[in-house]
């Protein structure tokens, strides 16, 4: 039995949605299922792992947007108002499932889950729950990294160097901000590398970041120890591949572990399934029919009718496919140590949001794996990518190939026919915001001026989040992502053209500081070119 | 009714109504255009063998069109292998004609691994090219691993990468001959005179010999395939004529045959500096 190194990342992103000009919005939901199905079933994993003295090390990146939602007092309030709903519907559901047995113990499991969730949100961590995770980073178990301000995707802003530095630097210092310290590592949003993007991070402090297999493998020398060791990237910023073997069984459609019959089905849900006038309270403007997050089958699979979910049963899969995990990273060391000259480091990434929501046990398995790879009978410990650079100091130099984690492995989804028209828009609100910069550089702004420009670079961060090219491609909710980048762009347009024409109202200014009310810190003089520009 | 402050001016209150009406106005009244400062080309790659190229021919400072009334529109797309020190390096161009309305258009690059610059300009009555605007050098990455005997020696990641190289031309040159011997009417080679890499009067230099494939991979264009045989003494994206004729420097076009259209000056040229 061989020894080696695993490194679990989550990357935890959602993208900032928040809409103080209405009562309530529907696309806030996503944080809050995320909240009730992925990261409070995560702390309550860690917090067990915590009690049974689990040793372990998990990466958990938590991207801007998402820290500055969860430390948001509007969303934290409508949070409450969202769960408390819910669990409004699961007493509904005891009640009207008491002729059916089965499925009332899963309506309340369902209350009892809401119930911890809140006890959880609102009690323990008093509706901010980035102090639970600072707790565990606190206890030496999670390693704490963060992403660009908004998720943009610096493939395609790389046009200027000025828009790529201000996403880093800005995602760096909300992290920093909230969480309080600086992260050594980085997510590059998608995975989304191109060579030279390393002198942006080395001067932001980051000592590693993650890349996609292909683009370690296809690096400008041939990696000695292919995907499972970091390749240092010339300024001693190191990059670490993404290990596909592990990738594809969780990530896999066909034969990934959530696709498993005895898994809770993601698209049987009381929404669609029940008659309209008993759901309406409980869905879109009571008439549109959406998850509500109540369901009660299994995948069962094939063609055959869906089949009641059976909790423990799932739950002993989760078990059994995170002995599955443990024991085939095993032999992956056994098998890889023969030809490597240390200890093979495999690296796992995943959005944290498939674990609970997409895949409900996720967070269980997730939880296994870690009490697995802690015990004797295995050569696997869990690291950190911090801790690695610590214990192996000595790595291969050579500059990663340009590549994502998207489908394709590059940019094509992000950039094709239903969303190539963003570029040009933002490419120029990026010169603009450049000339604007360049125009103050040495002119002391009076303080609305001052304000006017930090809400141009908070309009402009918003307007270049990978989301909305993402969604335009997906063809999910592609009318909110186009009204979003428009409506950013727009307001980008209109402070730039105040500030030019010295012509500030100042109720304007402070409805767009209200309606986009993110990135407290941001300061228009990051888009100054500097000498640290890598080009 | 519930007031909104901003954190930066607390005494300044906004209703949630206020807020919906100011969003919208500024929504409508700013919606973004795809208007640009000046003449512009960019290329972004998309992924080894795809990029996607966005221009704009109006200088909203002066609110001029650059000319090209009647004329054909073409997108030309230079490429050099990203290890530009290879004096075996074969370099490829090709054009694609577009629309004078067009703004935008996704392009099918010959070879991955390599550098790509682009002009876009017009088509002369006869034949010659004016070049416009000119777009900054992108590189795309490699679509397979470096082969294991490169490992710590360049040299033989040069040379390797390079018989890989002509190895595919070759293949499809054999292939295309193939088809014109059987007279499949797709394609036809044929050597042909350029004048895109001029290069100083020295002995030493061998014209390029060019081929041209017809077609090429049934991409929508021609691909000119042009063999050095030792290091041009040109710019290694954009010929000196070409340059010349961008930066307005016509003592540099001396060895073009072609006319000189001299209708493009440097402000319109974007990212010069990092071509020269």
């Amino acid at each position: 039995m061989k020894k080696g190194f695993l490194s679990l990342i989550l990357h935890a992103h959602l993208p900032f949605v928040r809409h103080p000009e209405y009562e309530s919005f529907f696309e806030e939901i996503w944080l809050f299922e995320a909240i009730t199905e992925c990261y409070v079933p995560l702390i309550r994993s860690l917090e067990r792992l915590q009690q049974d003295r689990v040793n372990y090390r998990l990466t958990l990146s938590l991207s801007p947007p998402l820290i500055l939602m969860l430390s948001d007092p509007l969303l934290q309030s409508r949070y409450l108002n969202y769960i408390n709903n819910l669990l409004e519907l699961a007493e509904k559901e005891i009640i009207r499932t008491s002729n059916t047995p089965e499925y009332q113990k899963l309506a309340r499991l369902y209350r009892r889950l809401y119930l911890d969730t809140l006890d959880i949100f609102a009690n323990q961590y008093d509706c901010n729950l980035l102090t639970a995770f600072q707790k565990f980073h606190a206890a030496g178990n999670l390693e704490l990294i963060t992403c660009a301000a908004t998720h943009g995707f610096l493939p395609l802003l790389n046009k200027s160097d000025a828009a790529v530095r201000n996403q880093i630097n800005t995602g760096i210092e909300t992290f920093t901000s909230h969480i309080g310290f600086p992260p050594t590592g980085f997510w590059l949003p998608e995975c989304g590398y191109y060579p030279g993007l390393e002198k942006h991070l080395e001067n932001a402090g980051i000592n590693y970041f993650f890349v996609d297999s292909h683009g370690i493998d296809n690096a400008s020398v041939t990696p000695r120890n292919s995907v499972y060791a970091p390749l240092d990237c010339g300024n001693h910023v190191m990059a670490f591949a993404r290990d596909p073997e592990s990738s594809r069984q969780v990530w896999s459609s066909h034969d990934g572990y959530p696709g498993d019959y005895d898994y809770r089905e993601y698209y049987s849900d009381i929404g669609f399934d029940l008659e309209m006038d008993y759901i309406a309270p409980y869905i879109l403007d009571e008439h549109i029919r959406i998850n509500t997050g109540i369901k009660y089958h299994r995948v069962t699979g094939g063609d055959l009718p869906k089949e009641i979910y059976q909790p423990r049963q799932a739950i002993d899969k989760a078990q059994l496919h995170a002995q599955d995990f443990i024991n085939k990273r095993q032999q992956q060391i056994d098998r890889l140590s023969i030809n490597m000259d240390r200890p093979p480091h495999i690296v796992s990434p995943y959005d944290a949001e498939l674990f609970g929501h997409w895949w409900f046990e996720g967070p269980q398995w997730l939880e296994w794996v870690l009490r697995f790879a802690d015990k004797n009978s295995n050569g696997i410990r869990t690291i950190s990518c911090a801790d690695y650079l610590k214990q192996v100091t000595v790595h291969q130099v050579a500059t990663p190939s340009a590549s994502t984690w998207g489908d394709q492995g590059y940019s094509s989804f992000w950039i094709n026919e239903t969303n190539d028209w963003i570029y040009p828009l933002l490419h120029k609100a990026g010169a603009d915001m450049e000339k604007l910069a360049t125009t103050f550089k040495g002119v002391k702004a009076n303080p609305l001026q001052e304000r006017a420009l930090n809400q141009a670079v908070r309009s402009l961060l918003l307007a270049q989040a990978s989301d909305w090219p993402f969604i335009m491609k997906t063809g999910t909710t592609v009318e909110y992502a186009t009204k979003r980048i428009t409506d950013h762009l727009a307001r980008f347009n209109y402070l730039r053209d105040s500030i030019r024409n010295n012509a500030i109202n100042e109720r304007y200014l402070s409805a767009l500081e209200i309606l986009d009310d993110a990135f407290p810190a941001a300061d228009f003089r990051n888009f100054h070119t500097t000498k640290q520009d890598p080009k | 009714m519930k007031l909104w402050q901003s954190r930066y001016n607390p005494q300044c209150k906004i209703s949630q109504q206020g807020l919906l009406d100011i969003s919208e106005e500024i929504t409508q009244s700013y919606t973004p255009h795809d208007t640009h400062h000046r003449p512009e080309l960019v290329l972004m790659p998309v992924d080894p063998v795809n990029l996607y190229a966005y221009w704009n021919l109006k200088d909203s400072d002066t609110e001029n069109i650059i000319e090209h009334v009647d004329k054909q529109l073409a997108l030309r797309i230079y490429s050099l292998p990203n290890l530009g020190n290879d004096p075996a390096a074969i370099k490829l161009s090709f054009d694609i004609k577009v629309e004078d309305l067009q703004n935008q258009q996704q392009v099918h690059l010959p070879l991955a691994a390599a550098a790509y610059s682009a002009v876009i300009g017009e088509i002369n009555a006869d034949d010659s090219f004016s070049p416009l605007v000119a777009s900054d050098t992108i590189h795309v990455p490699r679509k397979n691993p470096i082969p294991e005997d490169t490992l710590n020696n360049p040299e033989h990641v040069v040379l390797s990468e390079t018989i890989q190289k002509e190895a595919l031309f070759m293949e499809h040159f054999l292939q295309e001959n193939h088809a014109v011997e059987n007279n499949e009417n797709t394609t036809s080679v044929s050597p042909v005179q350029e004048d895109h890499f001029v290069g100083e009067e020295n002995s030493q230099n061998h014209w390029p010999e060019t081929i041209i494939l017809k077609n090429y991979n049934n991409y929508g264009y021609d691909l000119k395939v042009y063999k050095h045989e030792s290091t041009p003494a040109t710019n290694p994206v954009l010929s000196q004529s070409e340059l010349a004729k961008l930066t307005g420097n016509t003592d540099t076009q001396a060895n073009s045959s072609k006319p000189d259209t001299n209708k493009t000056n440097s402000k319109h040229i974007s990212g010069l500096g990092r071509l020269s």
